[in-house]
């Protein structure tokens, strides 16, 4: 068990100017689950390889449990790794695959084998000891993987999108197998991946990274709740925020033909930053239809049944024409509106989100 | 079932008829050789050739026991092609593997410059090396040796060798090594615990294609060898001498240097096909 640091930590890799991971600044305390999560190029994968060992550190430094690892290979870090593609030795036998690394230790035979029971028993391997990778479907081998961290009862456990290769719904099992491993085992966790329902359900915290930038490190609820900047606002959740160019008023944003309230502090904020308009982020689950005349109306498009839920996607009357995505508002009414119909929508005015429509930071 | 027109089937049939001509007339100077090495002396030279007549063993027996009438039998000389042989695929092998693996390291800058030159050296006659090596031999005092084959043997078929392991390494996911790493391991525990089981196949392929180089392989062994590490291939052409050739003998001696590599190569034949079209290919 250890707390794990980056510390400023930078990677540039050669023949480029910008560098993949810039300036990483971030605490993870001992036996927590830390999600790094972002698009593709976000330098998420690249931030973890620094940890493991498999990326130079440029500048900066990586500390685990206290000490400065930034030079050391892999082998004196303490550290496990799952790999996106599981990287199992094709030649081992499942057994020899997760007793490798303590083979290497010249841990005793007798030990081995005990230690690789147990982690067997953990992840429902016992009858697949003997078989061969190729043997074995997409989520035994991924159990496998994770065996073969585990065993080694490291200080940390590194996570490279171990999920994506996995169809949907064993996507869906296993992440709350690999969450409750986690908190039985209490090792520190960090864990990369590009999915965000995955990063809510599963992190203690998440840190959001944008082009080897870190935007914003918070609990799952707070990044949904208080997003710092429009580019966490709009990947944090899904379907995405709605973030539109609106007007300041007097005692809002216009969006459309109607006039959103706005929080005094809000107002103040864009006043003092000089600003005539602001950008405005309402959630689709802060929308829903009504059936008075007031209120923004919306032309509808397309609408997804999911069940449970639909999410109603269209163009807002009075809306810029020039706004590329659909304004999405979830609904539960029966029936959903026919396409080309229009339908009045409600804004919940505690639920909006006002963002500087240049930095892009949260303004309030 | 469908029915074909017969026209259909008309290219079909005449190709394969073809492939057969063309093996039956590459098996004529094979069967020619083995029936004449079954032949008694008197029999061998008679024109047209006899085709009935009392299979005997004697020739073969005559050239294991006292060879072309030289010092060596010729028992001894497939010793010295056996020895030679797996001596030089050995040290192919063990040389060619780190040599494939270091090419494969992306901290090796110059690996793509190297690994050319590497090949370019393939084309590299073997004639021309020749008269150095004997004169490097001679000063050494490694004429008639073992390792005066062996080294150069190695030496002229590493190329290729590096080359097909090469790739075989290549098509090793890089997580694998990378797993290896994060597990504690430090690179020739990576070579040999998980590379080298992994590169079977190729080590295989290689090993074949440089056994087959090395056993049949003339120049050298006439120009670096006297009689105590002469090969079978320079063995067999003493049975042309002054009296004539002894054809019953040197067939004899023929069939048994082409036996081994037969089975070799019918065992392993599907490595040495993909051996053989690695350089078309890549």
């Amino acid at each position: 068990m250890a707390a794990v640091q980056y510390v400023n930590a930078s990677r540039i890799f050669e023949g480029n100017q910008i560098p993949a991971v810039s300036q990483l600044d971030l605490d993870i305390a001992d036996g927590e689950f830390m999600v790094l999560v972002g698009p593709s190029g976000s330098g998420k994968s690249t931030a973890l390889r620094m940890m493991a060992g498999l990326e130079d550190v440029d500048e900066g430094e990586i500390r685990i449990g206290g000490q400065d690892v930034s030079q050391k290979p892999p082998k004196d870090r303490d550290i496990a790794m799952v790999f996106q593609n599981y990287a199992l030795y094709p030649h081992m036998t499942v057994a020899e695959n997760m007793g490798f690394a303590l083979k290497l230790q010249r841990v005793s035979k007798d030990e081995r084998n005990a230690k690789v029971r147990r982690a067997a028993e953990l992840l429902d391997l016992e009858a697949y000891l003997d078989r061969k990778p190729k043997a074995l479907s997409g989520g035994q081998r991924q159990r496998v993987a994770m065996g073969r961290a585990i065993v080694r009862e490291p200080s940390v456990f590194l996570m490279d999108e171990p999920l994506s290769n996995l169809d949907a719904k064993l996507r869906v099992e296993t992440r709350a197998n690999i969450a409750a491993l986690q908190a039985r085992l209490g090792t520190t966790t960090v864990y990369v991946t590009h999915d965000q329902v995955e990063a809510m359900t599963m992190g203690d915290r998440v840190a959001v990274l944008k082009a080897g930038v870190l935007q914003q490190v918070d609990a799952p609820r707070n990044l949904y709740a208080r997003p710092v900047n429009a580019f966490v606002a709009g990947f944090i959740g899904s379907p995405a925020m709605n973030l539109r160019s609106a007007a300041l008023t007097e005692s809002g944003a216009r969006l459309g033909a109607t006039v959103i309230p706005l929080p005094r502090t809000t107002i103040d904020a864009a006043h003092r930053a000089n600003l005539s308009s602001i950008t405005l982020g309402i959630r689709p689950e802060s929308i829903s239809l009504t059936s008075d005349g007031q209120g923004l109306q919306l032309t509808v498009d397309l609408v997804e049944e999911l069940g449970a839920d639909e999410y109603i996607y269209g163009t807002l009357v009075g809306d810029d024409p020039a706004a590329e995505k659909k304004f999405v508002v979830r609904s539960h009414i029966d029936p959903s509106p026919h396409l080309g119909a229009t339908v009045n929508v409600a804004v919940n005015p505690s639920q909006t989100h006002a963002f500087h429509p240049d930095t892009g930071q949260r303004l309030d | 079932m469908t029915t074909h027109s017969n026209f259909s089937r008309l290219p079909r049939y005449a190709g394969r008829s073809l492939l057969w001509l063309a093996l039956l007339l590459a098996m004529v100077p094979i069967v020619f050789l083995v029936i004449t090495s079954l032949k008694p002396e008197g029999v061998t030279r008679t024109i047209p050739p006899t085709w009935l007549f009392a299979p005997t063993i004697e020739n073969y027996s005559s050239v294991l026991s006292t060879g072309a009438g030289s010092s060596v039998t010729f028992g001894r000389l497939l010793f010295n092609s056996a020895a030679v042989s797996i001596g030089a695929v050995i040290l192919t092998i063990a040389v060619a593997v780190p040599a494939a693996y270091a090419l494969t390291l992306k901290e090796f800058r110059r690996s793509k410059g190297v690994s050319s030159w590497i090949l370019s050296t393939y084309m590299f006659p073997p004639i021309v090396a020749v008269i150095p090596l004997f004169i490097i031999a001679g000063n050494i005092g490694a004429i008639d040796t073992y390792p005066v084959l062996i080294i150069p043997y190695a030496a002229f078929n590493l190329p290729i060798a590096i080359w097909i392991l090469r790739s075989s390494l290549e098509s090793i996911p890089i997580e694998v090594q990378e797993a290896a790493l994060v597990d504690g391991a430090n690179r020739p525990q990576i070579v040999w615990h998980i590379l080298t089981p992994l590169l079977m196949p190729a080590v295989a392929t290689a090993g074949i294609i440089s056994l087959i180089l090395s056993w049949n392989e003339f120049l050298l062994a006439l120009s670096l060898t006297r009689a105590a590490a002469k090969t079978s291939p320079v063995g067999v052409q003493e049975f042309t001498g002054l009296y004539g050739t002894q054809w019953g003998n040197l067939t004899a001696a023929s069939c048994m240097i082409a036996a081994p590599i037969v089975v070799c190569v019918l065992v392993l034949r599907r490595r040495v096909v993909s051996g053989l079209a690695f350089g078309a290919v890549k």
